[in-house]
């Protein structure tokens, strides 16, 4: 809870700085690469290669085909699933 | 907000597996629901509720939650500017930030769509709420979200997310030097500190640059 608050607490509501924004701005597609390889890799601390990545690459492709993102999502768990299934 | 409701369902369902697995490794069901609702972060939830159940300490278990709960130092800040009002109402309000609802009302370029982010945070927490409490009393005969795939769907909206904001080269070589940072360290660190040290070690290349 602290921790989710302290950035808006301290800084809520005022605006930040070009040079804050521009480290925001970098700061996003670092933070969301990062979920996305752990979420796919992390198979309790180790490398893990299964399922999932077979999913997030249909989700990669749909992405390219521009798919929604709702459609993305179902696909590659529906992927996901079927494949485990198998 | 399309993509928050979808979003809530998989939240739910994964809501409904923590609610399981917490009633399981000894948690009263009314203790696994209040736990949803305060400490209100899935991978902490799971990650203490699995460690507790493996025979670790207390200790153990607060340190991993904390650790993966990390990550929000940087993402507090970077939504900062949009949560407004006097301090005891934006502390209520960063409550609902989550990975999810942060990432769908990321419009890029540093900005964020505050009513997306509060709604969406919402709309997730009744989600997840809901969902550990149909887990916790329901239990034993749902099935498994793995065997759904559903472990799959976070990754793949994340990604959607992140294309789009691949517009520059500053973007591109932030996002590869985070994937790369978090996948050479998720063997060596404990849970949650790949994803911090991949957004710090970006924000400290930046300053430099």
């Amino acid at each position: 809870m602290a921790l989710k608050a302290a950035g808006p607490v301290v800084l809520g509501g005022r605006d930040l700085s070009p040079r804050m924004l521009g480290m925001v701005a970098a700061l996003a597609p670092a933070l969301l690469a990062a979920l996305v390889v752990t979420q796919v890799l992390d198979g309790g601390q180790r490398i893990v290669l299964d399922e999932r990545l077979l999913g997030l690459g249909v989700a990669a492709v749909l992405i390219a085909l521009r798919v929604p993102v709702l459609g993305v999502v179902a696909a590659a768990a529906g992927v996901t699933a079927l494949v485990r299934a198998l | 907000m399309r993509a928050a409701w979808a979003l809530a369902v998989a939240v739910a369902a994964f809501g409904v597996s923590f609610g399981v697995l917490a009633t399981s490794s000894g948690f009263g069901r009314l203790a696994s629901v209040v736990m949803s609702f305060t400490t209100f972060s899935g991978a902490s939830q799971f990650a203490a509720v699995s460690i507790l159940d493996a025979g670790g300490g207390v200790v153990a278990a607060v340190l991993a939650a904390v650790l993966l709960a990390a990550r929000y130092g940087p993402i507090g800040l970077s939504v900062a500017p949009v949560i407004r009002g006097r301090w005891p109402w934006r502390f209520l309000q960063s409550q609902l930030i989550l990975d999810e609802s942060w990432a769908v009302a990321n419009q890029g370029g540093g900005r964020f769509d505050r009513d997306m982010l509060l709604g969406a945070g919402g709309l997730l927490g009744l989600a997840w709420v809901a969902g550990t409490a149909v887990g916790a009393v329901g239990g034993d005969f749902l099935g498994d979200p793995e065997s759904l795939g559903l472990d799959a769907a976070f990754p793949a909206l994340f990604l959607a997310l992140l294309v789009p904001q691949l517009r520059d080269r500053r973007a591109v070589s932030a996002a590869l030097i985070g994937a790369a940072i978090a996948t050479f360290l998720i063997p060596f660190a404990r849970p949650g500190i790949p994803i911090v040290a991949a957004t710090l070690a970006c924000l400290a290349g930046l300053r430099r640059g």
